[in-house]
């Protein structure tokens, strides 16, 4: 197989996926965050190795230049992982809140009681 | 007597925040005072505390509506009765916290709001800030059918039913306006007095002119996005 967009598509499908498992490895990367970068990756690794298949996808949808049906599934990723990491912002940022009020709160019952510990001393 | 603790959200308000302290003091003995201190960089928290409140330092800003949040929390933990919102600006008086519980005393209302528009009062809002006031109070009724005058009032009085909702949900950006669609979509009672207010004695309004056209635009989306929410959804 020559150089082309398709085996370039490939080769990178192939060292995004091994990256994506060493990261994991590394405990760099929490699994549940991966799950939706491994599927891809073997999507497009499944699509760039597979011409025929690539050809009748692109028919179906009636695009006449089959490459782009890689940018298309690209894109479509992309966006929609863009909206899976907001919800994740999202969540952390009420976490992030909860704790925050917690803390707040728990620092000041910490500072009353150990005021009254020293109050309690005095007598 | 109830329990009743005055709370006062704060940032960077250190002009103002020892006279507010003093003027609850003045008129109302039995109250307790908190001041959430919304990551102030300034002193607003140390001369609340030389004042002899209790202060909760939050380790940085979450805005209004955390602010707010955690005061109620505390307020719901410690179990008080009653709980009383006040800006830290000076704008309200603390002269009417003993009429801005009464409805709530002979159990009338859940949430009794401090208004500068129920009747005649020396308050002059800008132009803008009345027309959209009145915006939000076309829009509220309806959505709840209810009539409320001053949406965007930060004087209010809350039982302990209103206590415990807050402490478990209460939106976090510009909360005003839409706390009052969530409660009255719950079925709560809701209730406006009139109140005098001052123009701030200092700092500056969280909404500027710049920012109102952003603020109305923002909070008519909250609330109608609220309206598609479920009650459980709003607590979590």
């Amino acid at each position: 197989m020559f150089f082309n967009v398709y085996s370039f598509s490939l080769i990178f499908s192939i060292l995004f996926l091994v990256i994506i498992v060493v990261e994991i490895k590394k405990g760099n990367l929490l699994e549940k965050y991966s799950l939706f970068w491994i599927f891809f990756s073997i999507v497009m690794i499944v699509i760039s190795a597979n011409l025929r298949f690539l050809n009748l996808l692109s028919r179906m949808l009636h695009i006449y230049y089959a490459p782009s049906v890689l940018f298309l599934l690209g894109l479509l990723f992309i966006i929609s992982y863009c909206f899976h990491l907001t919800l994740i912002i999202s969540k952390q940022t009420e976490s992030i809140v909860k704790l925050t009020q917690e803390v707040a709160i728990l620092k000041n019952m910490v500072e009353k009681s150990s005021r009254d510990v020293e109050g309690g001393k005095g007598d | 007597m109830p329990n009743v603790i005055v709370i006062i959200p704060a940032y960077n308000e250190e002009k103002t925040i020892d006279s507010v302290i003093n003027n609850i003091k003045r008129v109302n003995k039995d109250v307790d005072i908190l001041v959430v201190n919304d990551g102030s960089s300034d002193k607003t928290s140390l001369i609340a505390k030389n004042n002899g409140v209790t202060v909760i330092d939050l380790p940085f800003n979450l805005g209004i509506g955390g602010c707010m949040q955690t005061g109620y929390k505390y307020a719901y933990r410690y179990g008080y009765d009653i709980a009383i919102q006040i800006d830290a600006d000076g704008q309200h008086d603390a002269r009417f916290i003993d009429k801005l519980i009464k409805p709530i005393l002979e159990d009338k209302a859940d949430l009794v709001i401090g208004s500068r528009y129920v009747s005649k009062t020396n308050y002059k809002g800008s132009y803008l800030r009345r027309t959209g006031s009145y915006f939000f109070t076309l829009l509220l009724k309806a959505l709840t059918g209810k009539a409320i005058y001053d949406t965007t009032s930060g004087f209010r009085a809350a039982n302990r039913k209103v206590i415990k909702y807050f402490s478990e949900s209460y939106p976090q950006d510009y909360p005003e306006v839409e706390v009052v669609a969530r409660l009255s979509k719950s079925g709560f009672k809701i209730m406006e007095i009139p109140v005098e207010m001052y123009e701030r004695l200092g700092g500056r309004s969280s909404i500027n002119f710049r920012r109102s056209i952003y603020y109305m635009v923002k909070v008519t989306l909250a609330i109608l996005i609220n309206c598609i929410k479920t009650k459980e959804q709003q607590k979590a």
